[in-house]
């Protein structure tokens, strides 16, 4: 249990979730044979009703996320066709949208472009450059990757640009259990909280503590600080303690207002290798 | 010629004699025939329950894996098998119809319908929940709103017959109801502002008999006082889950969805009959003997279309026919089932919508329980405390097996926009919406009622949402699953586990039990796969 408090102890930057492991398109302009450029009002007005009812439970009335990650921004580097894809094939973490025809699609499509949305446009208070220092000398790479490098503990944030918008990183830095993200690495665990601070007590006494990665009826899987996984069966432990308030990262409210920012417009700006 | 003559007439006699699998006294008494399961609901009274009992609760805790087929299909599975002398009937999505060796898992045939590529699917999934089967046929309908009769044997078309126009929204998921001399269907489409319908259909030929609408079709029907300024003309009432039929009365027990749009009552002000009901209707003329409506004016999607589960019980003192639903607004009713009294109605689940029921059972609201523009927390969720997926009632017991879910959600208040029989392709007509809580603030459950009064005697929780039905049987078994891939038997006079297994994906269906050569197997869908379960 020691080794588990010490490396809670030098836990870091756990910012937010990713979009999981697609690539993300590159950022396409609205070409003039797109059917979204082909939309009337009309269609656009279907489109925020048909958003309304088939995507705002999990993204937001606004795009703004909610179950489901923030798409103002993404769906900007998406682009028209990129969007239509997401809609119709899917992508980790959400399946396809089988109850839209391709014209509703692409009413949807129309809409969501309106939001209008974009992370490096709302981040241009800070310096990315500095913003990148302030990432290496605050030991971020501890619990999260960037481009292959640092450690899979957390998030990866190689391209969290595309997928939250400065505000929520903003908030997530400050103050890190208040809205935690929804466990979208694994879809079937979509509605769930994600990155759940769990502690099991088997009925032999032993106690574990970790984040929860899956759970079901009968069992649960916790994966430590180190990396290690454990697998328990329900039936063996004796309390399954959870935090959901509590993020395994801590505040970062001691950088200065412009580190801050600066930490905050690199983090933006991070939208996928190229 | 005459003799030539004789052996062709001859010829097409026998088969016709031969195959004649299924006639309706078979199914009419289905207890004679446990071996087979030969309804949607185990049976006519849907009581999803068996007297099979070689797998029981002292060896359950030994079943295996007999078999999986996989199916061809991706998509939503949603099936509920029907077994005849060996051999399964099951749909895929979203409109596949495969026979295969009850026994093996081993096709025997596949018919699968060509589906528009600009299908209408709005509220719901291009998915299929069973066939229907009488006689030599097999009957299914379709994601584009057909009704199909198929040759059991072979899987050919004998007839196909356009039920509702899809391009309006409507579309058949559902199983339909095979009685003596009719194919009884509804369809799903409310949310598309369709009007909602019951029909029934020649078995021979697939002509219409007869149509039911459920919600009025001019000023003068009936329930036309209940919607304000002709808003009936906005649709809903779908009937889009399987009914019950008591065969002694000859009346087809059918749910009612949701009045239309959805979220926002405020151009619908009134009752809104018949939506959001259990209606009962004579099976040889269609008419409406009557109805009990659950939610009048209803603003959160709880649809009444849960299955009815018929069964006789004394109430008070007096031996009554009753029909008893848990229904999707957190309420469990027990109706007589003749004249459609109130009997009983209690909540089975966490609700914040209603004061109590009065004496005829109309819900009495609570303040501040509409959706709004920001959004209001209101139990239980848009999928209700139960939705789809049967519930099962054990004679044996007199315990109604519900699954059902604690969960709220924010309901959101939109701006109506209804396009009346031309879909505009949005849920409640743009109505509005909901948020569900998170799957870290809700569960699942399995929860035991005593049938006749709805107090729980046991209850079994699980992670996550519940998606699958109950079956129970007279091996005093209850299976179910749950959305993480868990199979599992439960004591049926306890609640207690008594097995479990991993299968791999969520459930979404209804399982069955049937025997082959002597052999008892409990079927469950996973993902897209069937697996069956008996026995070492």
């Amino acid at each position: 249990m020691r080794a588990i408090r010490s490396l809670w102890i030098a836990a870091l930057v756990f910012v937010a979730m990713g979009f999981g492991q697609n690539p993300l398109p590159a950022a396409q302009n609205a070409a003039q044979d797109s059917p979204a450029a082909k939309l009337t009002q009309a269609d656009l007005d279907e489109g925020k009703q048909l958003y309304a009812a088939e995507c705002s439970g999990c993204h937001g009335v606004d795009g703004s996320g909610g179950m489901g990650p923030n798409i103002r921004a993404s769906a900007q580097a998406r682009g028209d066709q990129g969007l239509f894809s997401v809609i119709r094939n899917g992508v980790s973490g959400m399946a396809p949208v089988m109850s839209l025809n391709d014209k509703r699609a692409w009413q949807v499509v129309g809409y969501v472009r309106t939001f209008g949305g974009s992370a490096s446009d709302e981040a241009a208070k800070g310096d990315p450059a500095k913003g990148k220092a302030v990432y290496a000398t605050n030991g971020c790479a501890g619990c999260h990757a960037i481009a292959g490098q640092g450690s899979g503990a957390g998030p990866e944030l190689t391209r969290i640009g595309n997928s939250r918008a400065p505000r929520y990183l903003h908030d997530m830095l400050l103050n890190p259990g208040a809205n935690p993200p929804a466990d979208t690495a694994l879809m079937e665990r979509a509605s769930f909280t994600g990155y759940l601070l769990t502690t099991v007590v088997t009925k032999d006494g032993h106690k574990v503590s970790g984040i929860r990665v899956n759970e079901d009826t009968f069992t649960i899987q916790l994966r430590d600080l180190g990396g290690h996984y454990y697998s328990f069966d329900k039936a063996d432990l004796q309390k399954i303690e959870t935090e959901p308030k509590k993020s395994v990262m801590p505040s970062y409210s001691n950088l200065s207002a412009t580190e801050l920012d600066d930490l905050i417009a690199y983090l933006a700006s991070l939208k996928g290798v190229q | 010629m005459r003799a030539v003559r004789h052996v062709v007439i001859l010829a097409l006699l026998i088969p016709t004699s031969i195959f004649a699998q299924v006639p309706y006294q078979r199914i009419l008494h289905s207890d004679r025939d446990p071996q087979n399961w030969l309804t949607y609901g185990g049976n006519f009274q849907s009581q999803r329950f068996s007297v099979l009992k070689q797998i029981n609760t002292k060896n359950a805790a030994s079943l295996k894996t007999a078999w999986v087929y996989q199916m061809r299909a991706a998509g939503t599975v949603e099936t509920s098998p029907i077994v005849v002398d060996g051999i399964m009937y099951i749909t895929e999505p979203p409109s596949t119809v495969t026979a295969l060796d009850a026994r093996t898992g081993k096709a025997l045939w596949r018919w699968t319908p060509i589906i528009p590529r600009d299908l209408v699917t709005v509220g719901l999934f291009p998915t299929n929940r069973g066939v229907a089967v009488l006689d030599d046929m097999v009957y299914v309908g379709t994601i584009d709103a057909y009704l199909v009769a198929l040759d059991a044997k072979s899987g050919v078309v004998r007839w196909r017959t356009h039920v509702a126009n899809n391009k309006d929204g409507y579309a058949i998921t559902q199983a339909p109801l095979a009685i003596d001399g009719k194919i009884i269907t509804g369809t799903g489409g409310s949310e598309s502002g369709t009007p909602g319908f019951l029909a029934a259909y020649d078995p021979k030929t697939g002509k219409e008999l007869w149509r039911l609408w459920t919600v009025p079709r001019s000023p003068s029907d009936p329930g036309a006082d209940t919607w304000a300024n002709n808003s009936w003309d906005n649709g809903g009432g779908d009937t889009w889950n399987a009914g019950s039929y008591d065969p002694e009365s000859n009346t087809i027990y059918w749910g009612t969805g949701n009045p239309a749009p959805d979220w926002n009552g405020e151009g619908r002000l009134g009752d809104n009959l018949f939506t959001c009901a259990l209606i009962a209707v004579d099976a040889d003329t269609g008419k409406m003997k009557w109805y009990f409506q659950f939610s009048p004016h209803e603003t959160h999607d709880w649809d009444a279309a849960e299955i009815p589960i018929l069964f006789d019980s004394m109430i008070n003192g007096r031996p009554r026919k009753l029909v008893a639903m848990a229904n999707r607004n957190a309420f469990y009713y027990v109706l007589d089932r003749v004249t459609g009294e109130f009997l009983v109605g209690v909540p089975f689940a966490k609700q914040t919508w209603a004061e109590k029921l009065d004496a005829k059972g109309r819900p009495i609201k609570l303040p501040n329980t509409e959706p709004t523009v920001e959004g209001n927390l209101v139990y239980p969720s848009l999928s209700g405390a139960t939705n789809w997926t049967s519930p099962s009632y054990s004679p044996l017991t007199g315990l109604f097996y519900v699954p059902m879910r604690e969960s709220g959600a924010y309901y959101i208040k939109g701006e109506p926009k209804m396009a009346p029989g031309n879909s505009v392709g949005v849920v409640g007509g743009g109505g509005g919406g909901g948020r569900w809580l998170g799957g870290d603030d809700t569960y699942g459950a399995i929860r035991a009622l005593e049938a006749t009064t709805g107090n729980r005697k046991w209850e079994f929780k699980m992670v996550g949402d519940s998606w699958t039905a109950t079956l129970a049987t007279a091996g005093g078994l209850v299976f179910s699953a749950d959305t993480g891939g868990n199979f599992f038997a439960l004591d049926a006079e306890t609640g207690k586990l008594l097995w479990h297994t991993q299968l791999g994906a969520s459930s979404r269906s209804n399982s069955v039990t049937y025997a082959v050569d002597g052999k008892q197997y409990v079927a469950e869908t996973a993902g897209v796969g069937l697996f069956v379960f008996s026995l070492p």
